[in-house]
């Protein structure tokens, strides 16, 4: 894969995975918060199966995201820990404190995984690593009690007589089994190093944990290395307060490390070397201490201290003391990502509309300076200094667009879950799903908008397009039936298929049921050609199966489908041949927001007509339209161009001296295959637009789209070209 | 005001506080701050909690297939608003914008008490009107329904009230506000309160598409 296209890919990656830990992360909090509020004293606690699924989600997600993106060791991590989830939804594993702690430290090993991605590249995602194939071995035993018990008991016989190398200060030894490897090693190092030990004690708000975390770091930081972090549950005394306890290691003294922090409540406290004065207990509470024991109540060490390798240790998910890249989570988030709300960017692609309307003002200056002869060095420069603004406006209009596009993976991903869960529930039925052209990039607008079509499209084409096996068998095609997507971009247009290798569409059917709904008649069924045949999928309230089941509805998808495109400024057209299968194309332009607009005069009045529609215009005279059957028509290049003249359709009254015009303009437009002329007076010019809505009250005008702003305060009328063709020709329309 | 704390019983059915209580909105000890502006020579009157700006006559896009009292839209601020002409929503005789000419521009107000939207949120219109006068002070006990008016006349008109002239109105050249008949008085005029909501409630052809 090329650098630049691994690098995005990266980026995505990071920026969802990201968003995905995000939640889980709440969740867990989420999960932990609920837990407490119960009895703990039960057999497990109290689970709320509400969070424990959207843990499960967002582990799947991330799962599918992970092997979307090739990052394996997500993937598997993902994969175990769905697994563990499951258990915990079946009710088959009990919540108990060491399985939250497990939890809440995958949160870690996906900012780990995170963290090198972003700063190595996916592939460093994929090398193996001890510290989470530990891990995963301590999900899959929880995950699984029975083996678990098996292996606890295994390991107590194998285990020896652990060593404590830490004796030369007085720990708690259920705290020092609590410590992760890495903790442990940065602990022995400090001691090599010859610094103090330093306990910090004290509650923090539960609501801002992170936030007083970084805080707490900062001001750690210049005075030595914040070994561990402890999390030790919720205040016994304030329910939104939550014990916390660091290990701290500093060559400074007590009141050096003591003034680091006198700004937050929290106590320091001196851990002494062995044989120096004990460590006063009662700062923390009893229960924290308590949590701490049952941290170790893994069911691998349910045998007492073991070796610390086996033990590295789950904690909060809360920060730990290190700066090693991958080894351990960090609050920092790895992309530099800003979630927007779009209506800011709408707001701020209106300030840039103005700014060029702005310019057109100062164009204007320009042309009378210009004339000016005593002024020409100015104009000269003024010149200058427009077309460096021209040059930036561009810019920074095509960057608050690309702000707006996303990737149409996001909507592609979802699809794969879809159609995975449909493939899992369905045995008469194998589906090989194939997605292609995820990384094209539309408008986020759009993207949400597509989002239930293209569900439906699936659906329909795993339900009613891809055969039983049997039947497939019989046809000679391979067992799965073939889905597929695929998206790419086309100039400005964004071009999505959906195809599936199955029935193809019963033409003969699907005119029948259309003309015993009364949709059409049988003389019109039979002057239809075979494409417009197809096309009478998206009439409301046809489906060409009589039975409905809960996925795919009772053919209220296609017209549903056909409507949202439509309404996006794109098109849908169907191929399918019976037997072998069945295409649809979406067309669908790449961004709404700005648009170029061919700028019209008739009857005086100015018109604004979205150049994406315009195919073509001419000059021509009166004299030269013909009548067929009472309609105007031009012809061009041997084809009969119908004529609509836009001052008639919209009644406009023309001035005294306009009333009988020799000459104008036809403006071509397209309308899927079938082509309209608009008779017009006169073209003004090409112009950049920004649409805006006529506001509720005239919202709805056929065919007209909304209004904009020209520029020297004249407002002009944008046409809606589908409106205005489908009023002009009502029967080619239809089938488009 | 000057009108202050008065009460001018020259109604037929007098005591105009208590046949107006049931009228919504209108409470009989409470005043309002009304703008009165002219239109086809007769005095009319918004409460000024409606009015949002007061734009001189400017360049209107006409809009195709919309009532034809509907003059089109302009843009405020970036935002369209549509323009009416009070005259033609009236029933009133049309004529071309003079120098005096304003556009109102006013926000919908809300159709119901409970529906409470944001004023900055409310939708925008625009009204031409012949030339804006002034804020008057106007007790609601004052107010008379509009059925003194005959017919379809009521139909976008709150109600009616009295005011009394100052010295300068009164003596050189007074307007023809006793055009209605119902005043007689010389030294009061009529000012016809308007139901905004109805003015601003019209249908066209795109209102019954979906």
């Amino acid at each position: 894969m090329a650098e630049q296209g691994s690098d995005k890919l990266r980026d995505e990656f990071l920026s969802e995975s990201q968003e995905i830990v995000e939640q889980l992360n709440r969740d867990l909090l989420a999960m932990h918060a609920a837990s407490q509020r119960h009895d703990p004293s039960g057999e497990g606690l109290r689970v709320d199966p509400d969070l424990v699924n959207s843990a499960f989600r967002a582990v799947h997600s991330l799962k599918g995201l992970a092997g979307l993106s090739g990052v394996e060791r997500m993937m598997h991590l993902s994969h175990d820990l769905e697994n563990l989830l499951d258990a915990l939804r079946m009710g088959k594993v009990q919540l108990s404190p060491s399985v939250l702690d497990l939890l809440f430290e995958a949160i870690d090993h996906y900012q780990g995984i995170c963290a090198e991605v972003a700063e190595h590249g996916i592939s460093a995602g994929s090398a193996p690593n001890r510290t989470i194939d530990d891990f995963i071995r301590r999900v899959n035993l929880a995950a699984d009690p029975e083996a678990a018990a098996k292996k606890a008991a295994a390991a107590a016989a194998a285990a020896a007589p652990s060593e404590t190398p830490l004796g030369d200060f007085d720990l708690d030894p259920a705290q020092l089994a609590g410590l992760t490897e890495y903790e442990e090693h940065r602990l022995r190092e400090n001691i090599r190093m010859g610094r103090n030990l330093y306990r910090i004690i004290g509650s923090v708000p539960f609501a801002n944990l992170e936030e007083e975390f970084v805080n707490m770091r900062e001001s750690l930081k210049p005075v030595g290395e914040v070994i561990a972090v402890v999390p030790a549950g919720l205040s016994s005394s304030n329910p939104e307060l939550m014990d916390v306890e660091l290990i701290f290691g500093a060559s400074q003294n007590l009141p050096a490390v003591t003034a680091a922090i006198s700004q937050s409540p929290l106590k320091v406290v001196q851990v002494p070397r062995r044989g120096g004065a004990p460590v006063p207990q009662s700062q923390m509470a009893p229960e924290a201490t308590g949590k701490l024991d049952v941290r170790g109540a893994l069911p691998s060490t349910t045998t007492g201290p073991d070796k610390p390798s086996a033990s590295s240790q789950p904690k909060d998910a809360v920060v730990r003391g290190d700066d090693a890249p991958g080894e351990s989570g960090s609050i920092k988030s790895f992309t530099p990502t800003v979630r927007v709300d779009i209506r800011k960017l709408d707001h701020l692609m209106n300030i840039v509309g103005e700014l060029a309307l702005v310019r057109s003002g100062i164009q204007v200056v320009y042309d009378d300076l210009r004339r000016d002869r005593g002024h020409a060095e100015l104009a000269r420069k003024l010149q200058d200094e427009l077309r460096r603004l021209n040059r930036k406006l561009d810019d920074l209009q095509r960057g608050i667009q690309e702000v707006r596009m996303v990737p149409l993976s996001q909507v592609f991903e979802k699809l794969t879950r879809v159609v995975r869960q449909m493939n899992r529930e369905s045995e008469k039925k194998e589906i090989q799903f194939v997605v292609t052209g995820g990384d094209t990039k539309l408008d986020k607008l759009m993207i949400e908008e597509l989002s239930d079509p293209m569900m439906h499209m699936i659906r329909n084409a795993i339900d009613h397009g891809i055969e039983n096996r049997d039947t497939r068998r019989s046809r000679g095609k391979p067992d799965h039936g073939t889905v597929a997507i695929s998206a790419e971009q086309r100039g400005n247009k964004v071009v999505i298929e959906v195809f599936d290798d199955g029935n193809g569409i019963d033409t003969k059917r699907l005119v029948q049921k259309a003309i015993g709904k009364g949709l059409i008649s049988e003389d019109q069924a039979r002057a239809l050609p075979r494409e417009d045949q197809l096309n009478l999928i998206f009439l409301p309230g046809l489906s060409t199966r009589e039975t409905a089941d809960q996925s795919s509805g009772r053919g209220v998808g296609m017209d549903v489908v056909k409507t949202k495109i439509t309404r996006m400024d794109g098109t849908v057209n169907t191929y399918s041949e019976p037997g072998q299968g069945t295409r649809f194309t979406i067309t669908l332009p790449t961004t709404l927001a700005i648009i170029k607009a061919l700028v019209i005069r008739t009857a005086g009045r100015t018109y604004a007509i979205p150049l994406n529609s315009v195919t073509e215009s001419l000059m021509i005279t009166y004299d030269q339209i013909r009548t067929v059957e009472r309609r105007e028509v031009y012809i061009l290049r041997n084809r009969t161009l119908p004529l609509v003249r836009l001052d008639e359709m919209f009644s406009l009254s023309r001035p005294s001296e306009q009333i009988d015009p020799k000459q104008g303009y036809i403006v071509v437009v397209k309308l899927a295959q079938q082509q309209l002329g608009l008779l017009v007076d006169d073209l003004v010019g090409q112009q950049d637009i920004v649409i805006k809505s006529l506001g509720r009250t005239l919202k709805g005008i056929p065919g007209i789209a909304g209004a904009t702003e020209l520029g020297g305060q004249q407002t002009a009328l944008v046409l809606d070209v589908r409106a205005v063709a489908r009023e002009a020709m009502p029967r080619a329309s239809e089938a488009a | 005001m000057s009108t202050q704390g008065r009460t001018v019983s020259v109604n037929r059915n007098s005591s105009g506080g208590n046949n107006n209580s049931s009228r919504p909105g209108i409470d009989p000890r409470a005043q309002h701050d009304v703008l009165t502006f002219d239109v086809a020579d007769e005095e009319y009157g918004l409460g000024i909690e409606h009015i949002r700006e007061i734009s001189k006559f400017k360049p209107i896009t006409e809009v195709p297939r919309v009532p034809g009292f509907v003059s089109g839209i302009i843009l405020v601020r970036g935002q369209v608003v549509p323009v009416l002409d009070l005259r033609m929503r009236l029933r009133l005789t049309a004529v071309t914008p003079s120098g005096k000419s304003r556009i109102l521009v006013v926000s919908r107000p809300a159709a119901t008490e409970s529906e409470a939207i944001p004023e900055d949120e409310r939708e925008q219109f625009g009204l031409i009107v012949d030339r804006v006068n002034h804020v008057v002070r106007i007790n609601d006990s004052e107010i008379e329904p509009p059925t003194v008016l005959a017919g379809h006349e009521s139909e976008f008109v709150a109600g009616l009230s009295r005011i009394k002239m100052t010295e300068d109105e009164t003596s050189p050249n007074p307007p023809q506000r006793t055009g209605t008949g119902l005043a007689a008085v010389e030294q009061y005029r009529i000012v016809i309160l308007l139901d905004l909501l109805r003015v601003l409630t019209f249908e066209h052809a795109g209102s019954l598409r979906i």
